[in-house]
């Protein structure tokens, strides 16, 4: 009985590939710009045109389209959530109508419209993920967001956080798994029952979580003061991040990506 | 009346690359009354089986057994009364605690096992006395407690819901020497009260000292078995790497080997008296 064994989301795949081998600044730059041109999309027809730039991606990551898709899986229910909102509940030519029900024309192609598009947003983050290692990735924002440290923006300390928070993620799963075993060893149901109920019989696992989260931060907080660590300031890398060609043709190819999305949609409709 | 493990195996991630064997071909019984040590060290699949021992994991290959009543057999209500009648401490239990009272972190499970309310001061205190916990303290937060307290109080925790066998997972580490004596003080006396208890250790100088039989584990598999001079008696012949003997044992052997004719052993006393004779 494992309990959280199945979380896909943020996992980092590592292959030999031409996406993974792009800076990981580029990677994050572009994808940003396909998550914005498929949010975009009006007609639900053109997100056959996203189902060809996903299927590049995919091949050009050597990653299968199923793993791609699977990413998708946490948020189902709330795609589905959303689909039946739109289905059910918007003004338009009505189709067919039982009660306050009814399904209009302009239900079927919102709810297409809002489903697709945030299964392609998650798709998209997840394709980040899967293609970049933690650590290059907050190596990455680090990088982006240092212009605005003029500003007094913290961006290594962010990144500091957000490595911190990535590599604790496995271990806290791990805490949590032992914590709700104990916890079941003295009879705790924490399966059963309302949500209300379910939250209230979560408690005696949470407590102690918490108390060892805190524990652990407050050890790393040594260890780091222990090892001089004062801030990102005059501080040097061990894998400085270098900017090749290919990363600037691939960014200049989503780009490209995003302007015909938003131009030819209008066109060719 | 036992606990009978028969040919059980058990992996984890199964069907994944990450795929590990932890345990395989593991034999054992347990019985009333019986203080049982697991021996191994770290990676030797101890604490796998005591998950097994109250379904918390189902074995992938071969039988688990209480009473001859299969676990594979039981459903949901069955296996949470299964895990009401053997016990299983956690290793470092007192991260378990969540409640404000030590009273009421000892009624969780008494009160999670359905026991009417009117009856739970009773067995908090019944908990309390077994395990030599001062019953005027039991208001007091089990946060605030000393390292050698808390553990004896998350103890009590799994005793309040009165289990017919105890299974600990490494119970004695992270305690002072006086606080490893008592706790096992108090695990002879659990046994003399005729509680089945499986002891899951790396430490093979305790199980030698103070338990009935012994299970040594190597890398998932069952090596060796039998009472502490059975045990001694293997491991002389067939040591096992990160397995040492403890000091007054390794002396009983090297006496041996200088031709004295005395029974290897890990009590002091008994080489004393052997010389005195």
């Amino acid at each position: 009985m494992k309990f959280l064994n199945h979380l896909t989301l943020g996992q980092y795949i590592p292959l030999d590939s031409f996406v993974h081998h792009l800076d990981p600044r580029c990677k994050i730059l572009g994808v940003l710009f396909f998550m914005t041109g498929a949010f975009l999309v009006q007609d639900p027809r053109f997100f056959l045109f996203w189902g060809g730039i996903l299927m590049v991606c995919a091949f050009l990551s050597k990653l299968s389209l199923g793993i791609l898709l699977r990413g998708a899986r946490p948020i189902l229910i709330l795609v589905l959530f959303t689909v039946v909102l739109h289905l059910f509940f918007s003004d338009g030519t009505p189709l067919w109508s039982w009660g306050i029900f009814r399904i209009t024309r302009e239900g079927i192609v919102g709810a297409a419209r809002m489903g697709i598009r945030l299964l392609l947003l998650v798709i998209f983050a997840g394709y980040l993920t899967l293609t970049t290692s933690p650590m290059e990735l907050a190596d990455g924002m680090e990088s982006l967001f240092s212009p605005f440290r003029k500003f007094g923006f913290p961006a290594h300390e962010m990144a500091m956080m957000m490595t911190i928070a990535l590599r604790f993620i496995p271990t806290l799963l791990d805490e949590t798994d032992r914590i709700m075993k104990a916890q079941l060893a003295r009879g705790a149901d924490l399966e059963g029952g309302g949500i209300f109920r379910r939250l209230r019989a979560f408690i005696p696992v949470l407590v102690p979580l918490f108390l060892i989260v805190f524990q652990r931060a407050e050890d790393l907080a040594i260890a780091m003061d222990a090892r001089c660590y004062t801030g990102g300031k005059g501080r040097t890398r061990m894998h400085p991040l270098n900017w090749h060609m290919r990363d600037s043709g691939a960014l200049l190819f989503s780009f490209l990506v995003l302007l015909f999305s938003l131009s030819a949609e209008r066109v060719v409709f | 009346m036992s606990i009978e493990f028969s040919q059980v195996s058990f992996s984890y991630h199964k069907g994944t690359p990450l795929e590990k064997k932890a345990l395989r071909d593991i034999s054992l019984t347990l019985l009333p009354g019986e203080w049982k040590a697991v021996v191994g060290h770290t990676g030797s699949g101890k604490s796998t089986l005591a998950q097994l021992c109250n379904a918390l994991l189902l074995p992938e290959g071969g039988r688990i057994e209480k009473d001859s009543r299969s676990y594979a057999a039981m459903d949901k209500k069955e296996l949470r009364f299964l895990r009401s009648q053997v016990g299983l401490v956690f290793q470092y239990p007192e991260q378990q605690f969540f409640a404000e009272t030590v009273e009421e972190e000892i009624s969780f499970a008494p009160k999670n096992w359905g026991v009417p309310p009117e009856e739970l001061p009773r067995r908090v205190a019944e908990a309390l006395e077994m395990v030599g916990f001062p019953q005027e303290l039991s208001s007091r937060s089990p946060f605030a407690l000393s390292g050698g307290q808390k553990r004896r109080v998350a103890i009590a925790s799994v005793l309040a819901g009165e289990p017919e066998y105890l299974v600990l997972d490494e119970p004695t580490t992270g305690l002072d020497a006086r606080g490893k004596r008592e706790l096992l003080l108090l695990l002879e006396s659990l046994r003399h009260r005729g509680m089945g208890i499986l002891h899951i250790t790396h430490d093979l100088d305790v199980a030698l000292s103070w338990c009935d039989r012994i299970l040594v584990l190597h890398e998932g598999e069952s090596v060796a078995r039998g009472t502490p001079r059975e045990i001694l008696e293997h491991l002389r012949e067939h040591p096992i790497r990160g397995l040492v003997l403890p000091p007054v044992a390794e002396l009983s052997c090297i006496l041996r080997e200088r031709g004295l004719s005395l029974l290897l052993t890990n009590d002091i006393r008994e080489i004393l008296d052997f010389f005195t004779e």
